[in-house]
């Protein structure tokens, strides 16, 4: 059977196609960094990363120490080329094809399907393997501490990991059981408090209604008191209704005729004051009734005197007639007639009694005048006198005739201040009644808001705590079990019995594990035995692991001085020894623990041992190779240049 | 069929391509369903 095996930028190499016989030892041979490391991390990363591309923590550290996974602090030694973004690798063996695929920040992008990662504890055996570094000193384990090897290789690990897994499972169970046990316990007084709480809030609330009654007795004294505010608000209002028909009753009847009332009066006084200077002025003009008596007089004087005058006159007038008839030159006095009297002295006598004449004339005229001037003053006067009285009368009249007109607003008026009089008169009272009905309302409120609020505040302590004592007896009443929610006695009859159930579960699984152990150290010894012998590892007599709990190696070597075998502590073994016993742990390792995967790679081993033991070594491999139908890998230094060969013996 | 039976846990510790957090999964799946068995035996 071939396996194929190709590459491309994995380590070193860019590119490489590998044919490896099963049941022969395949030996890769190059010259110093010419690819032989490459080629076998290529093998050990495609046999060996698991199918979900996760090691777990304890593996990923070899991994690393194998060049498998990429050490940060030294990319030049990764898995993936340095100067590639991915490498991949194909092996195609037994009809099967497995493919890796990463990229050079370590994401896998695909994982071989039959990956184990036990084969980086159990297939390899190189410097940097744990079986040699151990041996060497170099691990953090004593070199001869393989508890791992039994542990990590054979189940029981895995059946350790599920026995802890149940165990810590298990030890939730128990705490949870604990606190089921201390709720049971806290239950019962909880359960009695709430009974009682429950009461005592019972008896509250019934005091509190009985209070709240009271508050209604109250409520009846607040009733009338909300009736008499009633009142009060509907006189009010009455007394601003007719108020306010008193103001428009004033407004539109009363003010326009007192008005004219008072028009009309001043009217009337300003025509009684000149009816006064029109009296007056009479009283003034009758007094002038002697100064007309006196014109009188005066006139007929004059008038005598005129008819005097005329009488002369006429005399001298004659007197002149004739002396123009008798052209004489002197007439008689017309006088005395027995005088004589020329013409120019007649006509001066005439001319003079004309001129009398004419004045008094004239002031007959004047007085005459002046006279009639008096009548008719005192006519006018008279006249005026009696229209002003005839308007006072008409005023009178007027006023009179609105002052009946006033008579019927001023009684609604009137009527209506006896109504506000006697709404004013009801408030005052009802306010009284309001205010006393008020000052009882409040004191007996402030006695029963006092013990209410008393009451209310103590319900309200005790529901509080009610509420917490139930909301306590509920987280207690119930459990969650696996994300199901119990009451206390079902999930203690659950935890219980899963406890035993893990109880038993664990302590078979312990068992097993133990089991694993033994059958796998017996296996290993057995393995190492044989090889021993094949070997031909005469010094020593015994290299085999202690049981447990240790899992110790330990080697018997043979004292050629004493002639008997004593026991060797495996790190002071030298280089050489170690190596052997190495390869003898490793090949028992993989006879042990993966038979059935058919590789073991040794890479740069065999140029460490001595030439005689290299050949038996060799010779070893090649019988095992052909015998159990494996592929034996080996790399080998060697002077020649060019790319990795690989020889199949 | 019995809940976290021995074979169960043989087969989970012995099928190699299982993780330990595949494990843990199963386990806890596994109980839940014991719980929710022996939860309804209780409530009978």
């Amino acid at each position: 059977m071939k396996a194929i095996l190709l590459l491309k930028n994995i380590g070193g190499l860019q590119e490489g196609n590998y044919i490896f016989e099963s049941g022969k030892l395949n030996i890769i041979e190059s010259a110093n960094s010419a690819g032989k490391t490459s080629i076998v991390k290529a093998l050990i990363g495609i046999l060996s990363i698991p199918r979900n591309g996760v090691f777990e923590q304890r593996i990923f550290v070899e991994a690393q120490k194998l060049g498998i996974k990429t050490d940060p602090r030294n990319p030049y030694e990764g898995f993936v080329n340095v100067h590639a973004d991915q490498g991949s690798v194909e092996l195609e063996f037994d009809g099967k094809k497995e493919r890796y695929v990463v990229k050079q920040s370590g994401d896998i992008l695909s994982a071989p399907e039959n990956g184990d990662e036990r084969f980086l504890l159990a297939g390899v055996l190189s410097n940097n393997s744990r079986v040699l570094r151990q041996l060497r000193g170099l691990d953090e384990l004593e070199p001869d501490d393989f508890k791992w090897a039994v542990e990590e290789l054979s189940y029981a690990k895995r059946y350790s990991t599920e026995s802890e897994l149940l165990q810590t499972k298990k030890e939730d169970l128990v705490e949870k059981k604990v606190l089921i046990e201390k709720g049971l316990k806290q239950l019962g007084p909880l359960k009695q408090r709430e009974v009682a709480l429950e009461r005592e809030i019972r008896i509250l609330d019934s005091e509190l209604s009985s209070l709240t009654n009271k508050f209604r007795e109250s409520g009846k004294i607040a009733e009338d008191r909300d009736d008499s505010l009633k009142r009060i608000n509907t006189l009010k209002k009455e007394i601003l209704n007719k108020t306010r028909e008193k103001e428009n009753i004033t407004r539109q009847q009363l003010a326009p005729k007192l008005k004219e009332i008072k028009d009309a009066q001043i009217q009337k006084s300003q025509l009684e004051t000149s009816l006064e200077e029109t009296k007056q002025e009479i009283i003034a003009i009758t007094h002038q009734d002697l100064r007309k008596e006196e014109i009188e007089k005066e006139i007929n004087k004059l008038m005598d005197q005129r008819s005097t005058v005329d009488g002369l006159l006429n005399l001298y007038v004659v007197a002149e007639t004739s002396i123009r008839k008798s052209e004489g030159d002197k007439v008689p006095c017309p006088l005395c007639e027995h005088g004589r009297i020329d013409y120019q002295s007649i006509v001066n006598n005439i001319t003079r009694y004309r001129k009398q004449r004419e004045e008094l004339n004239a002031r007959i005229l004047q007085l005459s005048q002046e006279k009639q001037n008096i009548a008719i003053q005192l006519t006018r006067a008279e006249n005026k006198a009696k229209e002003l009285r005839e308007r006072i009368a008409e005023l009178t009249e007027k006023i009179w005739m609105i002052e009946r007109q006033l008579k019927g607003p001023e009684e609604a008026v009137r009527a209506i201040d006896n109504l506000i009089a006697d709404y004013n008169y009801k408030l005052e009272k009802e306010q009284r009644i309001y205010d006393e009905l008020n000052r009882k309302i409040s004191k007996a409120d402030e006695e029963v808001n006092r013990e209410y609020d008393e009451k209310s505040k103590k319900r309200s302590a005790l529901l509080e705590e009610l509420g917490a004592i139930r909301r306590d007896i509920d987280e207690l009443s119930s459990v969650e079990v696996y994300g199901k929610v119990l009451q206390l006695e079902s999930a203690m009859y659950v935890c219980e019995k899963m406890i035993n159930i893990l109880e038993d579960r664990i302590k078979y699984l312990e068992r097993r594990a133990e089991e694993e152990r033994e059958e796998a150290t017996k296996r290993f010894n057995e393995n190492i035995s044989t090889l021993m012998r094949t070997l031909g590892f005469t010094e020593f007599r015994t290299i085999k692991l202690t049981g447990a709990p240790s899992y110790r190696l330990y080697v018997e070597r043979y004292d050629p001085e004493k002639r008997e075998y004593k026991t060797q502590d495996v790190g002071t073994l030298s280089t050489s020894e170690k190596l052997a016993i190495a390869l003898i742990l490793q090949v028992a390792l993989k006879e042990t623990y993966m038979k059935k995967l058919p590789f073991l790679i040794l890479d740069d081993v065999l140029e460490d041992f001595d030439p005689e033991r290299c050949d038996q070594v060799i010779k070893y491999l090649k019988e095992k190779a052909k015998k159990e139908g494996w592929f034996i890998i080996a790399t080998k230094l060697v002077t020649e240049l060019g790319p990795p060969k690989i020889r199949c013996l | 069929m019995e809940r976290l039976s021995k074979e169960f846990l043989e087969k989970l510790a012995t099928d190699k391509q299982l993780s330990i957090q595949h494990i843990q999964a199963r386990i806890e799946e596994e109980l839940k369903l014991l719980a929710e068995e022996l939860a309804k035996e209780a409530t009978k």
